[in-house]
């Protein structure tokens, strides 16, 4: 039988196979779909990302950026001071506070 | 090759296009990649499922998968043969898992009124499309690469990954075995035709 007869049938045969109609909207309507698909898995990684970050790195970024706060001072520290220094001065023992209180702030701004 | 050079340039281009935009805007640059090659797909996957809606399906995942990546067009050597070599995977993977839910899948496009048939039973070239689903898968594609997209027998070796020596043989037993199907109902034609000939000659 002649080959190049079934050739022509076959070259034929293509025009019968076609997409249907609906095909190009099903397509495009899965890409949509794809597309949104995609972007809330970036965003649940970037929030998942943003999570580990603040759990695992936030503990170490206190610990090196924790402030060493002045600590107030004792009663019991201030007054004996007040009481050397109104001995040593001759003063009374008020003003001998007051001296101790500025000489501490003049150090140590609190 | 000549024949494909154009259309291997728009896919490219529309493609680089794609890639621009975001990706909630890519349907655009999808629906120009789907007018440049949809048909002849269809036409290459409906040969290795033998199923409109399954062929149908083999091109959206194709087309999908390139409309996400973009990158994997532009790269390629011949756009035109890697998208022809997507479609046929993605066939292939829909023909392997069908398998098992076949009876089931055709009960349930029978009920939504789905079309299976890839070519109408009244079609003319019915009986070309029956000859041809019925030799081995692999002469088959070779055949519709050859017809179809009017490929050398080395283009059709690139995109099916075998040697032109073996797609070359292939397309000649493919030939033989149609022309063994398609003898009697040439046969029948040619009788009939001789009927009204000689009814036209009385």
């Amino acid at each position: 039988m002649n080959h190049q007869l079934i050739e022509q049938e076959l070259a034929l045969l293509a025009e019968s196979i076609t997409p249907t109609q609906l095909h190009r909207s099903r397509i495009l309507d899965d890409a949509t779909q794809e597309s949104r698909g995609e972007r809330i898995k970036r965003h649940w990684s970037r929030v998942v990302i943003g999570c580990s970050l603040v759990l695992f790195c936030g503990p170490l970024l206190g610990s090196m950026i924790e402030v060493d706060l002045p600590r107030p001072r004792r009663a019991q520290a201030v007054e004996s001071a007040a009481l050397e220094h109104a001995t040593q001065t001759q003063t009374s023992y008020d003003w001998a506070l007051v001296e101790v209180f500025k000489r501490q702030s003049a150090t140590d701004p609190w | 090759m000549d024949r494909d050079t154009d259309l291997n340039e728009k896919l490219r281009q529309t493609a680089r296009e794609i890639a621009t935009v975001e990706s909630e805007e890519r349907t655009l640059g999808l629906s120009v990649l789907y007018d440049l090659t949809a048909e002849r797909l269809v036409r290459l996957a409906a040969t290795i499922t033998r199923h409109q809606q399954d062929s149908e399906d083999a091109v959206s995942a194709a087309l999908v998968k390139l409309a996400a990546r973009p990158q994997l067009l532009i790269s390629a050597d011949r756009p035109w043969h890697y998208v022809l070599r997507m479609v046929r995977n993605e066939s292939l993977v829909i023909l392997r898992s069908r398998g098992r839910w076949t009876s089931i899948g055709r009960l349930a496009d029978r009920l939504v009124g789905r079309a299976a048939d890839v070519v109408a039973q009244r079609d003319e070239s019915r009986h070309i499309w029956d000859a041809l689903s019925n030799i081995p898968g692999r002469q088959r594609e070779v055949v519709v690469l050859k017809i179809w997209e009017q490929m050398t027998f080395a283009e059709i070796g690139e995109v099916l990954d075998i040697t032109p020596s073996t797609a070359a043989s292939r397309y000649r037993y493919a030939l033989e075995k149609l022309s063994r199907h398609l003898r009697p109902h040439f046969e029948s034609t040619r009788q009939e035709n001789d009927v009204v000939g000689s009814g036209v000659a009385q």
